[in-house]
């Protein structure tokens, strides 16, 4: 231990009450300064491996067995969900509170948090309410809490999915200044291998609660790379979008929007939308950075919100879609939200959706779990054959690839394009090009208070 | 920048003037001359003061209610205007609903108005360094603040989200469903704050300062504004012994 800041070995960790332990026979050692990328597939115990690490297994309703040592108070820990990972009211408040622990006078605090914000990027007031940020700069000020503590190891757990392009490009430069000097060690869970690969020198393959490989980058994805792809790692260069499908000719138009305008309620900006009409078999999608209103958007065509003004029709349907009873809206369309959790209507996984539609999004092995006690990336697969089952004309879909596997990801595109060939039809908002790039006949660009 | 602004524990106590000097006696003069001394006294006090109107109107309006009551059921004194059951108005319930009135308003003006300047956590800092409350349940109190925001947000989520399936809506269905997920977020939100150091025992506390010769002389502004009221309402004669 003497040169790791945190060593397992032979660790296993189980439920009681579970047959399947969560992480098994797990053995490595974190030393100072290294870089370590952690990916899997999803449900794989990554993350799980990731808060073992941070202290954050709860030793009283688990059991372990095996070697786990590890110091407290070196860790600075990211998590994944941006709502989860902010404390205070205000953006000084959410630094000063680990930087108040670890130096000790308020002018060292001060500049701490100054520090914290400079290298994160985030050019807020300290008195700015966390309440107003959008999900990237919530999950930026997670990340700059972590470092005002000066950790000699910081843990993330996919800390950009639910990040735009810019905002991730932000975050991973930020990371690159924070560990460039090599005083602070770096263990990432990341699906997109690609985005950190330039950064981290170590890959660990976690899958069914094992460690799959464990050596340098480079190496593991070269000389693993057909058990990698077998698992549904993203394997940097492995998947190219397959082109989308052609909508049939003279299809008809299930979606008309005019004139919409809607007003997104965190900055009560108002965004205008292009005319459009979306016809059986098509995709539209929706592009933009954080908070420039995509789902703002996707919830009025979806009848999910009034628009300030103009007009969605859905085709046969007379009144404007805002309009219509919970019920009749389902009839005709289904949303799944980024966080589709809030929809879940029943304590089991069983019964959100039937087992065919769970099967045809990969969803495997979690039928008698509590929908709210699944990972992101289920989560979003569940809601998606929740929707589905609905038998809808046209499916609204925020972020539907966030926390995919690779192998996941390629599930969805195929149970997506069977639903386009029954005549379906998609609007999306989405980060993910290669997504668009597999789905999307046509894109709308979304832009902070306008179109 | 930081506007300049009093400590919170020093507004705190100034909005709390106003009620303990009203509470002697039922008239027009006092509530008027303490609430105005502490409106006064908190605007000079505060860089870049501002009214909420709509919060300052709002208190008006449930005030003007509060003191119907007043009006409508006083004790009857001199003539009588209208009389329907127990309700009855003479010419004492004209000077009982104003005095009602006006005492409403010099209590919950400067509440309101304490309420937008306060810091929570300057506040709860002085009580922890005070040792009035040990640190963790200060800074579980803080950290529910946060939490406030977040559960109206998931409701207004789980509402649109139930909609998206088809499901019920109604308050208690989205209450529930909103329950569960708050608990959850609660636990990992717990879990978060153990890693930060919510249990490190050395803290600075950097939202803490003490009282400096400003935050005193609020106080005695404030407190003077007070005596003088009762004083003046004495020597007019205007005193109505409300004890």
């Amino acid at each position: 231990m003497t040169d790791s800041l945190i060593a397992f070995k032979g660790w296993s960790l189980s439920h009681p009450g579970s047959d399947d332990a969560a992480l098994r026979d797990i053995t490595l050692r974190v030393r100072p300064g290294e870089r370590i990328l952690i990916t899997g597939p999803s449900g794989g115990g990554k993350s799980t491996l990731l808060r073992a690490m941070a202290g954050l297994h709860d030793a009283a309703s688990t059991e372990s067995s095996g070697i786990l040592i590890r110091d407290a108070s070196a860790v600075g820990f990211v998590g994944q969900e941006p709502d989860e990972q902010i404390l205070f009211p205000t953006v000084g408040e959410e630094i000063e509170f680990v930087a108040e622990t670890t130096v000790s006078t308020v002018r060292k605090v001060r500049r701490r948090v100054g520090e914290a914000l400079r290298a994160t990027g985030i050019t807020h007031s300290r008195r700015h309410a966390t309440a107003n940020l959008s999900g990237g700069e919530k999950q930026r000020l997670a990340i700059a809490s972590a470092l005002a503590g000066k950790p000699p190891i910081i843990l993330m757990d996919e800390p950009t999915a639910s990040l735009d392009a810019a905002s991730t490009d932000l975050v991973v430069k930020s990371v690159t200044r924070v560990i460039e000097k090599r005083t602070v060690a770096l263990v990432l869970v990341e699906h997109h291998i690609e985005v950190w690969r330039e950064l981290v020198d170590r890959l660990i393959v976690v899958a069914d609660g094992r460690i799959v490989a464990d050596g340098p980058i480079e190496s593991v994805l070269t000389k693993k790379r057909s058990t990698l792809i077998a698992l549904g790692v993203w394997v940097p260069g492995h998947i190219t979008a397959p082109k989308p499908t052609s909508p049939k000719r003279n299809a008809s138009v299930v979606l008309r929007s005019t004139d919409l305008v809607v007003r997104r309620a965190a900055t009560r900006s108002r965004i205008s939308v292009p005319d459009f009409e979306l016809a059986e078999g098509e995709v539209v999608a929706l592009v933009g950075d954080n908070g420039s209103g995509k789902s703002t958007i996707l919830r009025a065509l979806g009848g999910l919100l009034a628009p300030e003004r103009g007009e969605v029709r859905y085709a046969g349907v007379e009144r404007a879609p805002h309009k219509l009873t919970a019920l009749e809206l389902v009839g005709e369309v289904s949303s799944v939200l980024q966080n589709p959790a809030y929809g879940f209507g029943s304590g089991r996984v069983n019964d959100e959706a039937p087992p065919h539609e769970r099967a045809a999004v990969g969803l495997k092995g979690v039928d008698s779990r509590h929908p709210q006690s699944l990972s992101g990336g289920e989560r979003r697969r569940l809601g998606l054959a929740s929707a589905l089952s609905r038998h809808p004309r046209v499916l609204f879909l925020d972020e539907p690839s966030f926390g995919q596997d690779a192998n996941s990801w390629l599930d969805l595109i195929d149970r997506l394009r069977d639903f386009l060939a029954g005549r379906g039809a998609i609007v999306v908002a989405t980060h993910d090009q290669l997504f668009i790039d597999a789905m999307a006949h046509r894109v709308i660009r979304v832009e902070h208070g306008k179109r | 920048m930081t506007a300049r602004r009093p400590h919170s524990l020093a507004l705190l106590i100034a909005s709390v003037i106003p009620a303990l000097t009203v509470i002697w006696t039922v008239d027009v003069i006092t509530p008027v001359i303490v609430g105005t001394g502490v409106i006064v006294t908190l605007a000079s006090s505060v860089e870049r003061f501002r009214i909420p109107w709509w919060r300052v109107g709002a208190v008006t309006a449930v005030a003007a209610v509060m003191s119907v009551t007043s009006f409508l059921y006083a004790r009857p004194e001199g003539l009588v205007y209208a009389h329907w059951g127990l309700v009855t108005i003479t010419d004492g319930s004209f000077p009982v609903a104003f005095a009602a009135f006006t005492r409403i308003l010099a209590i919950a003006i400067p509440a309101t108005l304490v309420a937008t300047l306060i810091e929570p956590h300057e506040f709860i800092a002085t009580t922890v360094v005070r040792r009035v409350i040990p640190q963790r349940a200060a800074l579980a109190s803080l950290i529910a603040l946060r939490l406030v925001p977040v559960i109206i947000s998931d409701l207004a989520e789980t509402r649109v989200a139930r909609r998206a399936a088809g499901l019920s809506t109604r308050f208690g269905s989205l209450v529930v469903t909103t329950l569960v997920i708050a608990i959850r977020r609660a636990i990992r939100m717990s879990e978060i704050a153990e890693v930060r150091g919510f249990s490190q025992p050395d803290r600075v506390w950097s939202s803490y300062r003490q009282f400096s010769s400003r935050d005193w002389g609020l106080l005695v502004a404030v407190t003077s504004s007070g005596i003088a009221a009762l004083a003046i309402t004495a020597l007019t004669g205007e005193w109505n012994s409300a004890l």
